[in-house]
């Protein structure tokens, strides 16, 4: 029953287990690390030992740590046969000296702790570690004995240096003395402290109320077995449906294990099933308070069918619902007495010591950064760490929304090399392209450099997972953690040879850890492809920056491709001019026309909704726009002039010194709406004081702020990320062509409106009259406006023509394509 | 040595390419110009453009098509797709 408890409460990495840590479902998994029995002869001539074989020794060693804690704290003794089983259990499996050291050291080191002042060793005290510890000791000499290798002179039971005295190994004694310490370090530090500071938080009080969300229909109350299928049918599609809906898989899951025991009430370990829940569930409040929903709903449909009920509830005297009832009530027990907490808390911690130690702050470090980052996501802010986060169901009593996937900006602070490895350990389909262009010699510290290169080797290897494309979340979260221990161990194994010691390996994988924590994986973030290009153009133009630096090249601030005084109009401002001073005339025309009516108006009244109905009328009248997909083709001159002022645009940088007459353009300027989004962008990066290029746009319009659509596609502006030519003939025709074309399209909608108002008989004239002067008056500014920018820039050109080129000197004057890429 | 003033013509007649994509996060750029070629540089503390050692030149010119190999992979992983966006260097497409 322990074994079945912790499958389904307690989040084991599935490596060794092989379980969905949620779920409990077997994940069997043909990949996973195995170390090939090594076998060898000990200095006395004895028998062969064998060293690793299986799962390797410390995990292993952690692993019986926390098994025979939780049997303890559960009030299961450990007799010396028991410790024999367990030795012969471990050498059945190949382990020999190093699994024996392994748990000598742990043993002294946890006997260690428990001396301590202060919080960890008082509760390692009250929750009497030193009995384990014992056993721990118990199982190591029995191993030495059955193995025989001399182990008890090696590390005698209490010893603080378990380094003396070795049986011919003094390398195995300090790795098992040092695992034992810094994993220790690691564990009081990450989860221990946490969870002995940390209450667990408080469900919200509509939980309360809430009906269970899951129904059950009649034919799954007709026997137990009915309805553990229709829970674990409930479960599959929660899986498929909601895979972050942790806490309702978890409790599914609990249910089906208390509907399949067959124990009466008498013997079912309710309370140890509950320390577990409490020990390993980060919301166990929640836990219990969905378990009474589902006891209360069992109740109600049980009620209604009597005889069900009896098949049910009578099969072995114990009823599910009761049994619900009972853990949920023992939850809440624990979870408010504060001895009883730490006993469950600490069992939840050294249960799962294994994959904390060797993750090191994996989850606990990912899920506070993360969940920080969810807050910011649901604030609307954004992060590129992406968000685990708590539960939707936590979020909802945290008072946060669930984070929605893929975050499309970045943590300014994020540390992008880190955050890049941490991106490529999980989502490794990328190193293949990446590595390319991307050399370690783009990583800042050697550190990273040795960390980019391991994970080269292993995914050229085949050994990194990705992560990312796994089809739940618990599968990611189990093949994270497996990436996550094959990069530690091929950093230990030095697969690429480097000067790390170990300790420096745990910091460097945790910061990674921190940057891009596993569990934030399901919400893709920094795992994003787009976002791994990102950062590595982010790690790439800093390294490229630093080597030119070291050059000494001068580095500054862009400057635009066009100069102000390159800029020119030609007759079109005349044109503009004339139109202004037309629609002058007309505006007059249109006042007397206005006088007249106004007259007769007195006399007759004025007519209701005219306003409405004039403007309806010029609506209905607007010209035909042709549609973006056809104006390349029919309108070429106008589409390519617009592109190339948006492609100067987008290589103008800062923007600083870019002619006013380009700033001062419009979306309206634009014919096509694609263009005048994208215009709409670049001015909103601009506006922000940010650099402006096709990136920085791409980001603009993916932000939930930029509501505008069509947009070009990532492809199209892509496009215009090339330099773009700078002919200035070119620029002076595509902004010339720009203005007047706007001015066109305005005066045909003008002119359309005007004949639509002057024959429609469904507005008044007055009101039709007023509608036409807004009309004249709005193009005349529009007109106006044209005329001058058109005027400025051909005085500005009539001064400054530049002087021809002069030759320089030592080069044949042949013309040069530019860079290509 | 090539004066500021007369490479800013060199690229104003088409003859030099300017060095434009912005690196780091100062989005700074390189003082940096191909002619014919050949790169040109202005060094810290000198007055105009000097022709760059082999070092700096094959730097420069492997950051260029690393600065558009990164465009066309940032561009197929947002669509979503490994396919590889065509570059028209030189003018607007």
């Amino acid at each position: 029953m322990t074994e079945a408890i912790k499958s389904a409460v307690v989040m084991p990495a599935p490596e060794d287990g092989a379980r969905d840590p949620v779920d409990g479902h077997a994940a069997p998994d043909p990949t996973s690390t195995v170390t090939v029995p090594v076998s060898r002869v000990n200095g006395a001539g004895e028998p062969e030992v064998p060293v690793a074989a299986g799962t390797e020794a410390p995990d292993a060693a952690w692993d019986l740590f926390g098994d025979a804690f939780a049997d303890h704290v559960s009030g299961l003794f450990r007799d010396a046969d028991s410790a024999e089983r367990s030795a012969r259990e471990q050498l059945s499996q190949g382990h020999g000296v190093d699994m024996a050291l392994a748990l000598r050291a742990i043993a002294a080191e946890a006997r260690q702790r428990a001396r301590d002042d202060g919080v960890i060793g008082s509760a390692l005290r009250g929750s009497g570690v030193e009995v384990t510890a014992a056993h721990l000791d118990a199982v190591a000499d029995q191993m030495a004995e059955i193995g025989g290798f001399g182990l008890v002179e090696v590390i005698g039971p209490g010893a603080e240096t378990a380094g003396a005295g070795t049986a011919g190994d003094e390398d195995l004694v300090a790795s098992a003395r040092a695992d034992a310490v810094g994993q220790f370090d690691l564990l009081a530090a990450d989860h221990l402290m946490p969870a002995l500071t940390q209450a667990p938080p408080p469900p919200a009080a509509e939980l309360a109320d809430e009906r269970f969300p899951l129904d059950l229909q009649e034919r799954d109350l007709r026997t137990r077995g009915l309805l553990a299928i229709a829970w674990r049918r409930q479960l599959d599609e929660l899986r498929q449906t909601d895979p972050s809906n942790v806490l309702m898989r978890r409790v599914l899951s609990l249910a089906i294990l208390l509907v399949e025991d067959r124990s009466d009430r008498g013997t079912f370990p309710i309370t140890q099933f509950a320390r577990a829940i409490v020990g390993t569930d980060p919301t166990p409040l929640h836990t219990a308070a969905r378990l009474r929903q589902l006891s209360v709903l069992l109740d109600e449909r049980l009620l209604a069918r009597g005889v069900q009920s009896e098949v049910i509830n009578a099969a072995d005297g114990s009823s599910p619902a009761a049994k619900l009832e009972a853990v949920a009530r023992e939850i809440d027990r624990i979870a408010s007495t504060p001895v009883e907490l730490a006993k469950a808390r600490i069992t939840g911690v050294f249960v799962t010591a294994k994959q904390w130690a060797v993750r090191g702050r994996d989850r606990g470090a990912a899920a506070s950064a993360s969940a920080a980052v969810a807050e910011e996501a649901a604030a609307g802010t954004g992060s590129s760490a992406a968000a685990s986060g708590p539960a939707p169901e936590a979020a909802k009593t945290s008072g946060t929304n669930s984070p929605a996937e893929t975050s499309t900006q970045f943590d300014p602070d994020l540390p992008v090399e880190q955050a890049l490895l941490g991106s490529l350990l999980y989502a490794p389909a990328a190193i293949g392209k990446i590595e390319k262009i991307l050399g370690a010699r783009d990583f800042s510290n050697p550190e990273m450099r040795v960390v980019y290169e391991t994970l080269r080797v292993l995914n050229r290897s085949g050994g990194l997972y990705d992560v990312a494309s796994m089809p739940t979340e618990a599968k990611r979260l189990s093949r994270a953690n497996e990436n996550h221990l094959k990069l530690f161990d091929a950093l230990k194994a030095a697969v690429v040879p480097h000067s790390l010691s170990r300790k420096d390996i745990q910091r460097v994988v945790a910061e990674i850890n921190a940057a891009a924590p596993a569990a934030s994986v399901p919400f893709r973030g920094v795992f994003d492809p787009a976002a791994q290009s990102r950062l590595v153009r982010m790690v790439w133009e800093t390294a490229f920056s630093r080597r030119l630096a070291a050059m000494a090249v001068q580095m500054d601030r862009g400057t635009p491709l066009i100069s102000p005084d390159r800029l020119v109009p030609d007759r079109s401002a005349r044109s503009a001019r004339n139109l202004a001073a037309t629609l002058t005339t007309i505006d007059g025309q249109l006042d007397a026309m206005a006088a007249q009516l106004a007259s007769a108006v007195r006399r007759t009244g004025v007519e209701a909704d005219g306003e409405r109905a004039a403007s309806a009328v010029v609506d209905a009248s607007r010209s035909w726009r042709m549609p973006d997909p056809l104006r390349p083709v029919l309108a070429p001159l106008r589409h390519r002039a617009e592109r190339h002022v948006l492609h100067l645009a987008l290589h103008a940088g800062h923007m600083e010194s870019i002619p006013q007459v380009i700033l001062d353009l419009q979306p309206e300027h634009f014919s096509s709406e694609r263009h005048a989004n994208l215009w709409r962008a670049i001015k909103d990066v601009q506006s922000r004081g940010e650099p402006v290029n096709w990136v920085a746009v791409h980001w603009e319009t993916r932000s939930p702020d930029f509501a505008h659509r069509p947009m070009p596609s990532v492809k199209e502006l892509a496009k215009l990320g090339a330099p773009p030519e700078v002919d200035h003939g070119k620029v002076r025709r595509s902004l010339g062509l720009l203005v007047s074309s706007a001015l066109a399209r305005a005066k045909a909608d003008v002119q359309s409106a005007l004949v639509a108002l002057a024959d429609t008989s469904k507005v008044p004239t007055e009101a039709g009259i007023a509608e036409a002067k807004s009309q004249v008056r709005n193009l005349r500014t529009q007109a106006s406006t044209a005329a001058e920018q058109l005027e400025q820039i051909s005085a500005v050109r009539a001064g400054s023509r530049p002087p021809p080129p002069q030759p320089y000197p030592g080069k044949p004057q042949t013309r040069v394509g530019g860079p290509r890429a | 040595m090539i004066s500021r003033a007369t490479m800013d013509e060199h690229i104003a007649a088409g003859r030099a390419q300017r060095w434009t994509h912005e690196l780091g996060p100062g989005r700074l750029v390189p003082r940096a110009a191909l002619l014919d070629g050949t790169w040109f540089v202005i060094i810290e503390g000198e007055d105009g453009y000097q022709e760059a050692s082999a070092e700096l030149a094959a730097e420069l010119t492997a950051g260029l098509t690393a600065a558009t190999s990164f465009d066309t992979l940032f561009a197929a992983a947002a669509e979503g797709t490994d396919q590889p966006v065509q570059q028209t260097p030189g003018g607007t497409p």
